[in-house]
């Protein structure tokens, strides 16, 4: 059976024939081609086979690193957003502790002149100057649950790792 | 994160949700109790029905905020960094 000789295989042929395969022509640099050896003794296979594993393990160790440190560089940012959150959230809380604080004493005054008005309709009722807690108070210092705390859920699976 | 972190953020983050919870409530009866003045009446206006409702609106409000200042309470208790200057009473 004769071997396959591909495209050009003619002209390969030819060139064998005439003993020109392995010359270049002008003005061509050679090829080389290193024809794979076959190994015949145990210690060449390990050899080559300990070739093999150590290009793989490299090629996987340079991927982990690069890995590790785009993972490190992610995890230092979230770590700077988990602290200013957290910044931000004492500042919140003292606030809103300062307001609730506040509106419980005003709230208490207010309804005690309010019991005294209700048994006694001479009493004045003082306008409301609504120095209890408002909407537009919570507006004001941002305490949206949405806007000043993300999913802890979320801010976990980002920060655990 | 080492699991001491974890655990402190944890802790954090459930004290700040609760309290969410409780201040959303609490601005919702803030708001009822408001009503009837933001609709415009003065208070030298109100019938003694209006009175009573104030009244009953307003004492819900403040257990809301008792409930609040509570939760605030327990929230320091556990995340000392919360505490400050306005930190409410009896929270130390």
């Amino acid at each position: 059976m004769e071997p396959w000789a591909g495209p050009g295989g003619l002209v390969s042929e030819q060139n064998d024939a005439m003993g020109a395969a392995d010359t270049p022509l002008p003005g061509e640099q050679a090829m080389e081609i290193h024809k794979p050896k076959p190994f015949h003794t145990l210690r060449e296979f390990l050899k080559e086979y300990a070739i093999i594993v150590l290009g793989v393990a490299t090629a996987l160790a340079a991927e982990q690193t690069v890995e590790y440190l785009h993972h490190r560089s992610e995890l230092r940012a979230v770590r700077i957003d988990l602290e200013e959150e957290k910044k931000l959230n004492i500042a919140t809380f003292r606030h809103g502790a300062a307001m609730f604080q506040q509106s419980e004493t005003y709230l208490k005054d207010y309804l005690a002149t309010l019991r005294k008005a209700l048994k006694d309709p001479a009493v004045p009722l003082p306008g409301c100057t609504c120095r209890w807690i408002s909407s537009s108070a919570r507006a004001r210092s941002g305490r949206g649950p949405a806007q000043r705390r993300p999913d802890p859920d979320a801010a976990r699976g980002t920060a655990r790792q | 994160m080492p699991p001491e972190e974890q655990r402190a953020n944890d802790r954090l983050y459930l004290g700040l949700r609760t309290l969410d919870d409780d201040e959303g409530a609490t601005f919702s009866a803030a708001g009822r109790a408001q009503a009837v003045f933001t609709s415009g009446v003065a208070p030298g206006e109100l019938t003694l029905e209006e009175k009573r409702q104030l009244y009953r609106d307003g004492t819900e409000l403040l257990a809301r905020i008792e409930d609040v200042l509570v939760v605030q309470r327990v929230t320091i208790r556990f995340n000392p960094e919360f505490g400050g200057a306005a930190a409410p009473a009896g929270s130390r």
